[in-house]
């Protein structure tokens, strides 16, 4: 299935601002995004600290089992201010 | 039984100076909750059926001062203000960090209705059931620091004269105006403890307009019961521990973004928007914290977080300016959108605007406006009355600022707003002057830009906001969500604090149903009653008058300018597309319920139950020649 994930600030600027993926059905934000930081040695451990993980705009835990065709933001908590 | 409320509003009528409480209906809270919601209920009840005839600063606009249902039990104090908007001439809720609202609670109520204006100038003294108008001719014209040192003494004493026996009570909370609200500056704001702002809104000219200088408030009882205690000190408990790990923001406040959110982000205002992006480390917080901070965590009531810092300029020309760090919108829109970077200048601007009560936001948007219009060489030194204001240069904006809030000469157009001052300035100039500003709805655009895609703000988040530029209340996508408006709409009407709120929706309400006992789901919500108030503003947005009235397929869209590339740094040539602005406005009106005009449906109207605001949609569509 497909899922698309939205990155802002310095993550956006290291991985892309949009980036579209095709995991298996049932995978975790954690199974999705922990791998994708890793490439380019992030943790999603240190980055969970400072953002938000956001499922079609609703916060989620990183054990949360995406759907197809989600939406995934990974976004600053202090935003806006 | 009600959890969680006082049950009760003071009516206060300052023409007639009758005083009195109405009640408050729990069906009415369980559907419009407090602050922003309640507020916007208030006001289409009272005023909706002539809502296009009503003067924002005029006699018959009734000023809101409202708690909410977590007021006072969630970590961290907000007040909401809300009237109808001298600067949308909608519905803005504006909220600010004061104990004003706590105050209320204690004393045994939910908040305060303002109606007429007075003769002379007033405020109001609340000390639990003691509800007074008071003379404030001597503290007219007095800036905040002034006017707060002064007040409060003479209401303290007061106070404690009546506390007498039962100890030295605690100061009681103020919230008030300065010169810039009493001369009905329309980007005036309501002011609390020398630094907090309600801004965007610019109630500060509907209380001058009131002749109402100030509301003090001391409470000493105890807050509403609750409905589940226990349930509220477990979840109060994990809550605190939750918000004390923002380590980071509490270290630095929103003054971080200063820097990054130019270099990183390129979304920063710079130069009245021409450019988003900067590499200008003199603006970087450890510069702040190096040579002004004298206070590096300040929270008010009940807040874990403490992001505000204090600084106080203690050398040079700019010695004894202070202000709150400040925070990010102010580093830019008393900084970089005037193309200042050196803190020292940034700090004295913002303690101007504070001590003046200005919205700084809207202030410094105006501010670039007219810079940039001097750079074109629109508007003279001549029209400006002497001052030449070129970008960097904070002396020369202090002196427009002071020009604007005595309202002399062409200041007295610039007080009127970002957006009257654009159409003005072009009527006199006769060329569209429009193009320069930065606003939507009548509201200065918040300091977050779109252009690089980098920000939280995106294409729409400006455009089709029922609180135009407020950056504090973004459209998002998808639209029926806990997030963007319907996330900021729970905050400003449970009127709690939107840094301290970010623990997960379904755990603010397991929170709510502790104070009020009422089960609410993320569901109810955004398909309920976060949506009800949605659509209620927007009907108010659109009805707006007197002067001013929004046509969707014209203002529902950014400014000019974001559609202009940006011309530097890394995301140079970025730009917002018609396109997409269009592809995405469409989703919107669809999932929120908006017809193909932007206007909210019928049918949608009455799943909410706002059965009696359809005859407001027919008024719209006939005002816009729409079927």
């Amino acid at each position: 299935m497909k899922v698309k994930i939205r990155l802002y600030g310095e993550l956006a600027l290291m991985f892309g601002r949009e980036i579209e993926m095709e995991v298996k059905e049932n995978t975790s934000l954690n199974d999705i995004l922990d791998p994708l930081f890793r490439s380019k040695g992030l943790k999603l451990d240190d980055i969970i600290q400072s953002h938000l993980l956001i499922v079609n705009g609703v916060i989620q835990k990183r054990d949360y089992k995406v759907k197809n065709q989600a939406e995934i933001k990974v976004l600053p908590i202090f935003h806006g201010g | 039984m009600l959890y969680g409320y006082a049950g009760k509003l003071i009516d206060i009528n300052l023409s007639t100076e009758k005083i009195s409480t109405v009640s408050l209906n729990k069906k009415i809270l369980k559907k419009w909750f407090g602050g922003r919601g309640l507020g916007t209920y208030i006001l289409w009840k009272e005023l909706g059926h002539k809502w296009e005839y009503v003067d924002p600063l005029g006699e018959e606009n009734i000023l809101l001062i409202l708690t909410g249902p977590l007021t006072g039990y969630y970590p961290g104090i907000k007040t909401a203000v809300i009237a109808k908007s001298p600067e949308s001439n909608g519905v803005v809720g504006s909220v600010l960090s004061s104990e004003v609202s706590i105050e209320l609670k204690a004393a045994g109520y939910d908040g305060i209705i303002i109606r007429g204006k007075a003769d002379t100038p007033k405020y109001i003294l609340i000390h639990n059931d003691y509800i007074e108008l008071k003379d404030a001719s001597k503290y007219w014209g007095k800036r905040g620091s002034e006017f707060l040192r002064e007040v409060m003494k003479d209401v303290y004493h007061e106070i404690s004269e009546r506390e007498k026996g039962r100890g030295l009570p605690k100061e009681p909370a103020i919230m008030y105006i300065g010169p810039g609200g009493e001369n009905k500056v329309r980007f005036a704001s309501v002011m609390a403890k020398w630094v907090h702002a309600a801004g965007y809104g610019g109630y500060g000219a509907v209380m001058g307009a009131k002749n109402l200088k100030a509301i003090v408030v001391k409470g000493t009882g105890a807050l509403p019961p609750i409905a589940d205690p226990e349930k509220f000190k477990s979840l109060l408990k994990e809550i605190y521990q939750k918000l004390f790990g923002a380590v980071t923001f509490r270290a630095w406040g929103t003054g971080a973004g200063g820097y990054s959110v130019g270099a990183v982000s390129s979304s920063e205002p710079i130069r009245n928007w021409q450019e988003e992006w900067h590499n200008n480390h003199e603006i970087s917080v450890v510069n702040f914290e190096s040579k002004v901070w004298i206070k590096r965590f300040w929270g008010d009531y009940g807040c874990p977080i403490t992001c505000m810092k204090i600084s106080y300029v203690k050398y040079g020309k700019y010695k004894g300016a202070f202000s709150d760090a400040p925070d990010y919108e102010l580093m830019a829109y008393m900084g970089t959108n005037l193309g200042i970077f050196e803190p020292e200048k940034i700090v004295y601007l913002s303690w101007l605007v504070d001590e003046y009560g200005l919205d700084g936001i809207n202030t410094g948007n105006i501010l670039g406006y007219i810079a940039e219009l001097f750079e074109r060489g629109i508007i003279t030194k001549d029209e400006l009355d002497g001052i030449e204001p070129r970008w960097g240069d904070a002396d020369a904006f202090a002196k427009l600022i002071e020009l604007i809030i005595n309202r002399r000469g062409i200041g007295d157009i610039f007080a009127e707003g970002i957006y009257r001052a654009s159409i003005k300035l072009s009527e006199f100039k006769n060329k569209d002057l429009t193009k320069y500003a930065v606003q939507v709805k009548g509201i200065g655009v918040g300091a977050h830009g779109i252009r690089s895609k980098l920000d939280y703000t995106g294409p729409i988040s400006y455009a089709v906001a029922v609180q135009g530029g407020d950056h504090t209340s973004a459209a998002s996508l998808p639209a029926r969500s806990p997030q963007g408006e319907l996330n900021a709409i729970f905050n400003d009407s449970a009127v709690i604090c939107s840094f301290t709120s970010w623990i997960g929706f379904d755990k603010l309400m397991e929170f709510t149903q502790s104070i009020t006992g009422w089960k609410i789901t993320q569901d109810d919500w955004v398909n309920e009653i976060g949506l009800r108030i949605l659509h209620l503003q927007r009907i108010l947005l659109l009805l707006g008058g007197p002067d001013v009235y929004w046509d969707p397929r014209i203002h529902d869209d950014n400014p000019p300018r974001f559609y202009e590339p940006l011309p530097s740094g890394p995301q140079k040539g970025a730009a917002a597309s018609k396109e997409e602005v269009e592809k995405l406005k469409k989703r919107y009106y669809e999932e929120i319920g908006y017809d193909e005009y932007g206007i909210p449906k019928i049918e949608v109207l009455k799943n909410l139950g706002l059965v009696d605001a359809i005859k407001a949609v027919e008024r719209i569509k006939s005002r816009l020649g729409i079927q």
